[in-house]
């Protein structure tokens, strides 16, 4: 990173190919969705580059480039949700729409009575995580899939390592008390 | 009761209190400290419900797993290097010297383009047309000038007009002329009154 700071394009090039499949896979878990995660992972190099002669060594590039992005999933999902409000509020019953909370509960009550296959789980797995609130979500993800420590991730997320500790504990809590019947 | 945060959207389990939990969860993802590690493994070994409850957030935590792996498809890299690029194209532009970079915006922007040659215009025409009245009014101006200095010879345009040869006139000139060299202060010189 400090050679693309210093001017080395070149370099970059070589930081994409090293991070895309990490970025890719935490917008992906975060919003499910493989267009939008590789838009957002576009978007989050660009930031970087944009950013490169602001970039100090003292974290780790990975530190520093998942910042950007839980910014960027946290300034999406903020768009996400104005953009919703516009037909709810236009007249459409939000009753009409069920709740993640609703899938879960009817897919649980289906399934204990026989053995899911694996695509079911994975929906299942995927709406129990969508349950989680978004700083629990990146978190989870942040801890599961890139296996950040909790100091890692509170460098990410900009909070202490008690502040982790907890809304790590209450994330798993929850995914128990959605999952448990599923193991 | 404090207000609930994001991070209370369920109730807590039932099974565990929230700073067991808390110690359970660091003690499964390897964030304890050797001496917490060792007395909360003393405490499982004691007790087989908390043991359970372990092993079921240790399990539900591997279902996670099921998610698979998302990766970059074979054309992200090439499509983020191409906006690389057009980035970089951006800041070479806004890099250059301020005197070409002061114009720059009014190619990129087509209204202030069509802005200015128009007032362009207008000012064109405005000047244009400011000249061609001063150009006028300078010619009228001579044109006056040289009606003044020929008012004598027009106001005797009428008997001039009936002599009978141009001779005549040249000889009445001649005298006039003669007579004005001789200190005749009532007589115009005679090269005001000709044309």
């Amino acid at each position: 990173m400090l050679k693309v700071a210093a001017g080395d394009n070149s370099a970059f090039e070589e930081l994409v190919v090293r991070y895309q499949d990490r970025l890719v896979g935490f917008f992906f878990h975060l919003v499910h969705d493989r267009t939008t995660a590789e838009d957002l992972a576009q978007e989050a190099f660009l930031r970087v580059f944009r950013s490169r002669e602001r970039y100090e060594a003292t974290a780790r590039f990975s530190t520093w480039l998942f910042r950007i992005a839980h910014n960027l999933a946290s300034n999406q999902k903020r768009g996400a949700a104005r953009r919703r409000e516009i037909p709810l509020a236009s007249g459409n019953s939000a009753n009409d729409l069920p709740s993640l909370g609703q899938n879960l509960a009817e897919k649980s009550a289906l399934m204990p009575t026989r053995q899911l296959d694996s695509s079911e789980l994975r929906e299942v797995v995927r709406i129990a995580i969508d349950e989680l609130s978004e700083r629990q979500r990146t978190a989870v993800v942040l801890h599961k899939f890139e296996e950040m420590s909790y100091e890692e991730i509170g460098d990410v997320m900009g909070l202490g390592p008690v502040a982790v500790k907890s809304l790590i504990s209450r994330a798993r809590g929850k995914l128990k008390e959605a999952l448990e019947r599923f193991v | 009761m404090s207000h609930p945060t994001d991070t209370e959207i369920f109730d807590e389990p039932e099974e565990a209190n929230d700073p067991q939990l808390t110690e359970l969860v660091a003690y499964l993802d390897g964030e304890l400290n050797e001496e917490a590690s060792n007395r909360l493994e003393r405490q499982l070994a004691e007790n087989p419900p908390l043991r359970g409850y372990a092993e079921t957030l240790d399990r539900t935590w591997q279902l996670l797993d099921t998610l698979g792996e998302a990766t970059a498809s074979g054309e992200f890299t090439q499509k983020t290097l191409a906006s690389l690029s057009a980035i970089s194209h951006e800041e070479f532009v806004d890099q250059r010297p301020s005197s070409k970079r002061g114009t720059d915006w009014v190619r990129r922007i087509p209204v202030a383009r069509i802005v200015l040659w128009t007032l362009a215009g207008f000012l064109g025409s405005s000047v244009g047309l400011l000249l061609g009245r001063s150009s006028q009014s300078s010619k009228a101006d001579s044109e006056d000038v040289q009606l003044l200095q020929q008012l004598d010879l027009l106001l005797q345009f009428p008997r001039l007009h009936a002599a009978r040869s141009a001779t005549f006139l040249e000889q009445v000139t001649a005298i006039d002329h003669d007579s004005s060299e001789a200190g005749s202060d009532a007589v115009p010189a005679k090269g005001d009154r000709k044309p």
